[in-house]
């Protein structure tokens, strides 16, 4: 990957920050959830997790920066089952 | 690396948001080891957009040139920094001094403002030139084993004979101690310690200060490009995706290292920093005795 692909995941990745920032301030009022998942956050962040091993990875970084830059407090399990679905992709890619 | 101007745009901003990411990841990381959720990683980009959108102020015991002048110099030694190790790889003795002169930037910052705790944070940049004498000597270590002081021989050099990392683990140590310097909330960050508020950058408000986070992305990723070049090699520096990952894997050591200990006192920095290049310089003999 060259450095301006790489630019433009990065960007799409803020930006992926972006919106998950804005969504969770606008949907959640409390300051802290424990135990709950976004529903919505849980399935961009698997689409994202299997799309970021394809030719379609700026795409999959902007969606596995969704649940990333949820409010403080939200989103960690949704990003976490993202990045294993990723990092299990990769491996199942890579092993043939 | 091709040295075009859109080749080096490219890198600039790349080095920014890298580096920007990287110092919201660091910051996340301190957090949770602190049992908080944290901010997002995006939040060092949010306060650089937020500061660059402010109003700028002066404060009225400011003096304005240098006030202004040393957020500008802030940036362009950093990008010089990027230009010269990334970009053209060239020599590290160049680093050093462009090192040095971002203790002319603190100095000034802190200074320009007016502000006692600008002014102690900028005394104490002077103080933490200590910092600098360990990389003297790391640069000199460099040359006795490779016999050059230029990035792309060192590279050249590590892919024939392995990386430098186990060959120097001292010299690496000793840079590694730099990098921990240059991090947030560092315990040898006495120059923008909580004592003093926010020391040098206490008074710099809206844009200038928006300017000077630039720089400091700037400054970390670059700081840590030369870590990963210098001592473990050109098989990661020739990919940018590996070296994010490495980067990543450094942010998380770095945030673990200044999460867990305390920041120490000015002259408790200073000998410690002192002591480190007491043992540079120990290899540094031993080398030239040795012959390299």
């Amino acid at each position: 990957m060259d450095l301006f692909n790489l630019n433009l995941a990065i960007v799409l990745f803020i930006i992926g920050n972006f919106v998950g920032l804005e969504y969770s301030y606008r949907r959640y009022t409390t300051p802290y959830t424990e135990k709950k998942i976004d529903k919505i956050a849980l399935i961009l962040s698997v689409v994202g997790g299997l799309l970021i091993n394809t030719p379609l990875y700026v795409v999959g970084c902007f969606l596995i920066g969704f649940p990333l830059g949820m409010r403080p407090g939200y989103g960690r399990i949704e990003f976490v089952v993202g990045g294993i679905i990723a990092l299990l992709t990769y491996l199942l890619l890579n092993s043939y | 690396m091709d040295s075009s101007i859109i080749n080096v745009v490219n890198l600039t901003i790349h080095a920014f948001l890298v580096g920007s990411l990287l110092l919201g990841l660091h910051r996340k990381i301190i957090a949770r080891i602190q049992g908080r959720p944290g901010p997002p990683i995006i939040q060092y980009l949010l306060h650089t957009i937020k500061f660059y959108v402010k109003e700028i102020t002066f404060p009225i015991t400011a003096g304005n040139p240098l006030y202004i002048f040393v957020a500008l110099l802030d940036v362009s030694v950093w990008l010089t920094a990027l230009i010269i190790a990334i970009d053209l790889k060239s020599s590290l003795l160049i680093i050093i001094g462009i090192y040095v002169l971002q203790k002319i930037v603190e100095h000034g910052c802190g200074l320009s403002s007016g502000s006692p705790y600008g002014k102690i944070g900028g005394v104490r940049s002077v103080f933490s030139a200590a910092a600098e004498v360990p990389l003297f000597a790391v640069v000199a270590a460099i040359y006795l084993t490779t016999h050059s002081v230029l990035i792309s021989d060192i590279l050249n050099y590590q892919s024939i004979h392995g990386s430098l990392l186990f060959k120097m683990p001292i010299c690496a140590f000793a840079f590694f101690i730099l990098l921990v310097s240059k991090a947030p909330n560092s315990p040898f960050g006495i120059v923008k310690g909580k004592d003093i508020v926010s020391g040098y950058m206490t008074e710099h408000y809206g844009l200038l200060a928006s300017i000077i986070y630039i720089a400091e992305a700037i400054a970390y990723f670059a700081l840590l490009w030369i870590f990963i070049a210098v001592f473990i090699g050109p098989w990661v520096v020739s990919h940018p995706l590996i070296t994010l990952a490495v980067m990543v894997g450094l942010t998380v050591i770095l945030a673990f290292v200044n999460g867990l200990t305390p920041l120490l006192a000015p002259h408790h920095s200073v000998m410690l920093q002192m002591t480190i290049a007491g043992l540079v310089l120990c290899d540094v003999l031993y080398r030239l005795i040795m012959g390299g």
